[in-house]
């Protein structure tokens, strides 16, 4: 098969220039490398957060009742002044928050979008042991039904929600270091409204300083009779198919049920911002990084080009179109793209298989995770992919512009 | 007539302009050779490159087969260049990455011509050179003078009706210019080649069989040359010797 003479001359002039053919190569690799680990970088690092802030500690929709019961401190207050306080009181726990919460959840699963609802009792108390007295939200789950909603199985050791007993109750690791407590030894937890003698049933590792440090699980039925709640829970949690359509699913939900609707995205707006700049400083760097590299690549690619424009001229003199000297430029960037993105995105899974059998090591304490190492995600190889292209494409259009226009008599004859 | 040149000037821009020719009126006939000849600075390339194209003039016409050549949009430009004119230039400007094959089958690519029967051509003119045994080498590795006769081949791998020399003998010593002149005297006898040589060398100018006289951008002299007889022009000296 004979090439095309535009595609012949391309690989002819390459293979003839190797060590200029091998510096743009490994250029635009370098480029595509460090486009492509910092951008899947930064998604692993999104997608950790969002793995561990929603799926791992919160549920993608909440509906809470409309008004809450006034607290204790709003309620002194209001005894000793005629004027209306607006104060979120945590003082106490709310109290029948979700009357008929059955009825409620079961339309929530038949909303679209929603996969998993389940309820749960959100209230203060305190623990104690010998004279340390801590206090900490007390939080009231269907082990097995809350997991499905929030994926907390996996700050447990064993993977799973252990199942809870009337006087069972889970502690974070931070709670428990702090109480001196260990699997099998008991507390005294107390709410407002009773107190009781409970078995650390087990102990959870949230990667949350906070929540460590000051939450506890209990069984449903258990922070129901702590809290003298009936048969009535504090709010619903609830699932999307997808998160990213929680948005969707809250709009859907507050039109047809009567119920004060959150979601996750509500609920951590001052996180997702973060990482909304945290995107956008990773955008800044990876375009950053391709118009360096656009403009070493021109200038390379420029003097490429100048250093041949007797070969061009001569081109030109035997008949040979502008589009014809512009297609044989395209070809060698087309080329150089080519290489250069396959052997950068090469590289650059290398480095993150690398990392995925020697990942750094972080502080537990402080990062909730012991270990880290960035994932390949194809938003970042494709985004390096197109980038390069057009840093190439770029190149050699720009580089070529002037090139074809010589006249050729003037190249040859040295006018 | 194959070649019509007329009232041609040709000026050069810049702070002080520079007229290069002056009304230039030039035939030539199917299957001669001409020599145009004159001294350095004459006008004799600038003629050359007006008249392959590669140059336009401030005024006046170029007829190639009637076909008023400079009236021609860029595209047709490349495509009669390609098809109908040759070049062979004072430097053997050969694509140093291709081999001396594949240099002179570049114009019969250019112009998409089907490969194997352009091949098959270009082997047959190389092998007319004198270069049948280095059809696979690269520029770098041929003589000047072989180099000079694969830019002859090239230009006449298309069949063109006019073959531009622009003094190919220059940077040849005297034993490989004589040769190249040779060779251009057999292909215009054997194969009807049409050729326009500008040379300054009377011993050149000497063979071929008109030569046109040149000297400050005017044509000065037109002679015929009877066979073995020495040329005396309006120049004022015997070309032969």
């Amino acid at each position: 098969m004979t090439l095309p003479f535009e595609l012949h001359l391309a690989g002819r002039n390459l293979s003839r220039h190797p060590w200029h053919t091998a510096a743009m190569v490994g250029g635009l690799a370098m480029a595509v490398l460090v486009m492509i680990y910092i951008g899947s970088t930064m998604a692993s690092f999104y997608d950790d957060i969002i793995d561990r802030a929603i799926e791992q500690n919160s549920a993608h929709v909440t509906l809470w009742p409309l008004e809450k019961p006034a607290g204790q401190m709003q309620r002194a207050l209001r005894e000793q002044s005629n004027s209306v306080v607006q104060l979120d009181d945590r003082t106490s726990p709310r109290r029948r928050d979700l009357s008929g919460y059955h009825a409620l959840a079961g339309q929530a699963r038949g909303t679209e979008g929603i996969i998993a609802v389940t309820p749960f009792v959100r209230g203060n108390a305190t623990i104690s042991r010998g004279r340390l007295n801590l206090g900490v939200a007390l939080i009231g789950i269907e082990g097995r039904d809350y997991s499905r909603v929030v994926n907390i199985a996996k700050h447990f050791a064993t993977g799973s929600v252990p199942k809870l007993g009337p006087d069972d109750i889970a502690l974070g690791f931070r709670l428990a270091d702090k109480l001196a407590v260990e699997v099998g030894d008991h507390v005294h937890v107390a709410t407002p409204q009773t107190q009781r003698l409970m078995r650390v049933r087990a102990i959870f590792r949230s990667g949350y300083y906070d929540k460590d440090l000051g939450e506890a699980y209990v069984a449903l039925r258990t922070a129901q009779r702590m809290f003298a709640m009936g048969n009535e829970v504090s709010a619903l949690a609830a699932r999307c198919l997808d998160l990213n359509q929680a948005s969707v699913v809250t709009a859907s939900l507050a039109g047809a049920i009567p119920c004060k609707v959150r979601n996750w995205m509500d609920d951590n707006a001052s996180l997702l911002a973060e990482i909304a700049t945290v995107n956008r400083v990773t955008l800044f760097i990876n375009v950053l990084v391709a118009a360096v590299a656009a403009v070493g690549m021109a200038n390379v690619f420029s003097m490429f080009v100048l250093n041949r424009r007797k070969e061009l001229a001569i081109l030109r003199a035997v008949g040979a179109s502008r589009g014809s000297l512009r297609a044989v430029l395209l070809a060698e960037a087309v080329f150089i793209w080519a290489v250069g993105t396959v052997i950068g995105a090469g590289l650059a899974l290398v480095v993150m298989v690398y990392e995925q059998s020697h990942p750094y090591q972080v502080s537990a304490e402080t990062y909730g995770i012991g270990s880290y190492a960035t994932q390949p995600k194809a938003f970042a190889f494709a985004s390096a992919i197109i980038l390069a292209a057009m840093t190439m494409l770029g190149s050699a259009w720009w580089s070529s512009r002037k090139a074809v226009k010589m006249n050729p008599a003037a190249v040859i004859f040295g006018r | 007539m194959l070649l019509k040149v007329r009232n041609l000037h040709k000026q050069f821009g810049g702070a002080v302009p520079v007229r290069v020719l002056h009304d230039v009126n030039f035939e030539m006939a199917e299957g001669e050779f001409v020599g145009l000849t004159g001294p350095s600075g004459a006008g004799k390339t600038t003629l050359l490159n007006i008249i392959s194209t590669l140059d336009s003039p401030t005024s006046g016409e170029v007829l190639i087969r009637e076909l008023n050549v400079h009236t021609l949009a860029q595209r047709e430009l490349n495509q009669f260049r390609n098809r109908h004119l040759g070049f062979v230039f004072q430097d053997d400007l050969l694509l140093e990455h291709l081999t001396a094959l594949e240099n002179v089958l570049a114009p019969a690519r250019i112009s998409r011509r089907p490969v194997r029967q352009a091949r098959k051509w270009a082997e047959g003119l190389l092998d007319r050179v004198g270069l049948a045994e280095r059809l696979h080498h690269l520029p770098g590795e041929l003589s000047g003078g072989q180099r000079q006769r694969v830019t002859i081949a090239r230009a006449l791998v298309n069949s063109p009706d006019l073959l531009l020399a622009d003094e190919p003998t220059a940077r040849l010593d005297q034993e490989n210019g004589s040769a190249i002149v040779e060779l251009l005297l057999e292909l215009n006898r054997q194969m009807g080649v049409t050729i326009l040589m500008v040379t300054h060398e009377r011993e050149v100018a000497a063979r071929v069989g008109r030569i046109v006289g040149f000297v400050d951008g005017r044509i000065v002299s037109d002679r015929r040359r009877e066979p073995d007889s020495p040329i005396v022009g309006r120049l004022g000296y015997d070309v032969t010797q």
